[in-house]
């Protein structure tokens, strides 16, 4: 008969983790699946849009559980490549005569607090990846139609060129019913910011030489374009 | 030969026993529920205060004239991703992609989702019905994200996997009405015990976290401006980000290149070197300036807090108990002598 007062091992594990064998196998095997697809979420959306044919297949094992839990977008690019800044100047015109009318977004002075202007600012800056990742419709050289490579170079540019449509013209109604404006033009807007060498030589953030415009897309209320 | 073998069968047994002594530790050792719940109160605030805000253009971003509309929103969910392109995709043209928005369309129900969401995050914060409002804070959270695509950055990605972890755990076995209102029934019950699910709920938190720092450092790796060390001054000089004017640095080249590379490197090796105990406080001590001034110097005050409220799930339920303590301490009126 053991009398000894030391804990048995089988005690100290029991301290340790107090779950039944069967609860903890079957735990373990969620928290793996689990922590690999959290993993998986920002490893398979790559870089620069390059990935590995193994990042593919894991992103596609785990696409319907990283979509379910919201974590299919994270790639926790944090302020990866810092880059000039991306706002919306929009021009509405209304059938009945009335003046035109100018607004901009984001627009610190309307937008606040901070979340708020942020969220704005978010609208622009998406609006810009969609426009600018959008390839244009001709394939570059050396891609033959009928190819595998050119088939998956039309699918990524049809995708993008959907996209980006479905956003400045979500972002055209939305003005168009806020204001009842017949008419909306959007303009993308870009500022870069001074080097540091800029700074030491007295030009400021603000200066006007940093920014440039151009015509994103003009809807009407029938939410036609008219020029890009 | 025979005695090579087995003394290999032994290491290999003796390796497997450790490394599941290891692996139940780790995730089954129960924990002092202090620092989850600690975590659900900053969360909760965080997740109230950021919806709260969403009240101001609620129609806006989340009606059927929304700046990003139902219809633009589905699109960004139902694109071929690149997955589906690439690969032979078996759930191609399927989304997996829910929200309550998908059902509350009218502006009275998108209303009415808002403020249960609402009231559901106040509940959350001050802890009661813990166990089932972490459950509906998730569904809230992740309703919004799901819908508001356009409009999110890196605080909605944290607001959600922290809501996700909340509801792992007993985040309310302390610091919330429930264990107030536990106690006043029985006032001999003591503090919170330790829990199982509540170290699994950090344990999560803490391996998302190193995910999140190991992906952001080396996402960094991949343009000229973390290396030539202006990084940092990408954020300052950018007149959209700019909250406080930090472009003095522009004076002192070194100090803006060393604090580019600083936080390249902390953030890379933030997985490994968080673990140890020794050097776990200085690295929490760097997450502090380092999201603060994300908060002050870029404007983006909640985006920089909520990152030091995940820092949060590394510090030990004795420090949080300690810390709460000597607060309350400090807050307490000190006792009048009668004159």
């Amino acid at each position: 008969m053991e009398t000894s007062s030391r804990p048995k091992a089988d005690d100290r594990h029991q301290a340790c983790c107090p779950w039944p064998n069967e609860l903890r196998i079957v735990v373990s095997l969620l928290l793996a699946l689990h922590v690999s697809a959290i993993y998986v979420g920002p490893f398979s959306m790559g870089a620069m849009g390059v990935t590995s044919p193994l990042a593919l297949t894991l992103r596609r094992t785990y696409r319907p559980y990283l979509e379910a839990i919201s974590t299919q977008y994270q790639g926790y690019q944090f302020f990866n490549e810092p880059g000039p800044s991306h706002l919306i100047r929009y021009e509405l015109e209304f059938a009945d005569g009335r003046e035109m009318v100018t607004g901009k977004l984001p627009d610190i002075d309307e937008h606040w607090p901070r979340l708020r202007y942020h969220r704005h600012f978010m609208l622009t800056e998406t609006a810009y990846t969609l426009v600018s990742r959008t390839a244009p419709p001709t394939p570059p050289p050396g891609l033959e139609v009928g190819t595998p490579a050119y088939e998956s170079w039309r699918q990524f540019r049809d995708a993008d060129a959907a996209l980006s449509r479905a956003f400045l013209k979500s972002y055209a109604e939305h003005l168009m019913s806020v204001h009842g404006a017949s008419l909306v033009r959007l303009y993308g807007i870009e500022r870069r910011y001074p080097t540091p060498e800029e700074v030491v030589d007295g030009i400021r953030p603000g200066d006007k030489r940093f920014v440039s415009e151009e015509l994103l897309d003009t809807f009407t209320i029938d939410i036609e374009v008219v020029s890009p | 030969m025979n005695a090579a073998a087995a003394y290999l069968t032994s290491f290999l047994r003796a390796s497997y026993r450790d490394a599941v002594a290891g692996w139940n530790r780790f995730w089954f050792a129960p924990t002092d529920p202090a620092t989850l719940a600690m975590i659900r109160i900053l969360a909760g605030a965080m997740l109230l205060y950021t919806h709260l805000v969403w009240t101001i253009d609620l129609e806006a971003f989340f009606g059927p004239h929304s700046w990003v509309s139902p219809t633009a929103n589905a699109t960004f969910h139902e694109v071929p991703k690149i997955s589906e392109i690439m690969e032979q995709d078996p759930y191609r043209g399927r989304s997996f992609v829910w929200s309550l928005f998908d059902v509350a369309k009218t502006s009275q129900q998108i209303w009415a989702v808002h403020i249960v969401a609402l009231v559901t995050f106040a509940l959350l914060t001050v802890g009661l019905w813990t166990r089932v409002v972490a459950v509906l804070a998730w569904i809230f959270a992740v309703s919004y994200v799901q819908r508001a695509q356009g409009a999110l950055f890196g605080l909605d990605q944290i607001n959600t996997m922290l809501a996700m972890y909340l509801m792992v755990g007993p985040s309310g076995a302390c610091y919330s009405l429930d264990a107030w209102l536990a106690r006043r029934k029985n006032p001999r019950r003591g503090a919170a015990s330790p829990s199982t699910s509540a170290n699994i709920a950090i344990r999560l938190m803490q391996l998302h976290m190193c995910v999140i720092y190991m992906f952001a450092g080396i996402g960094k790796f991949v343009g000229a401006s973390w290396w030539n060390g202006t990084g940092l001054w990408g954020g300052v000089a950018n007149l959209e980000y700019q909250s406080l004017d930090a472009t003095w640095l522009a004076y002192w080249p070194h100090l803006s290149a060393f604090l580019s590379h600083l936080t390249v490197y902390w953030e890379v090796f933030y997985c490994v070197l968080i673990w140890p105990r020794a050097l776990r406080p200085w690295m929490l001590l760097i997450a502090v300036p380092l999201h603060l001034g994300i908060a002050f110097f870029m404007g983006m005050i909640t985006f920089g807090l909520i990152m030091l409220v995940g820092n949060l799930a590394f510090v030990s339920p004795e420090s949080v108990r300690a810390t709460v303590s000597w607060l309350f301490r400090r807050t307490r009126p000190a006792p009048t002598t009668g004159g």
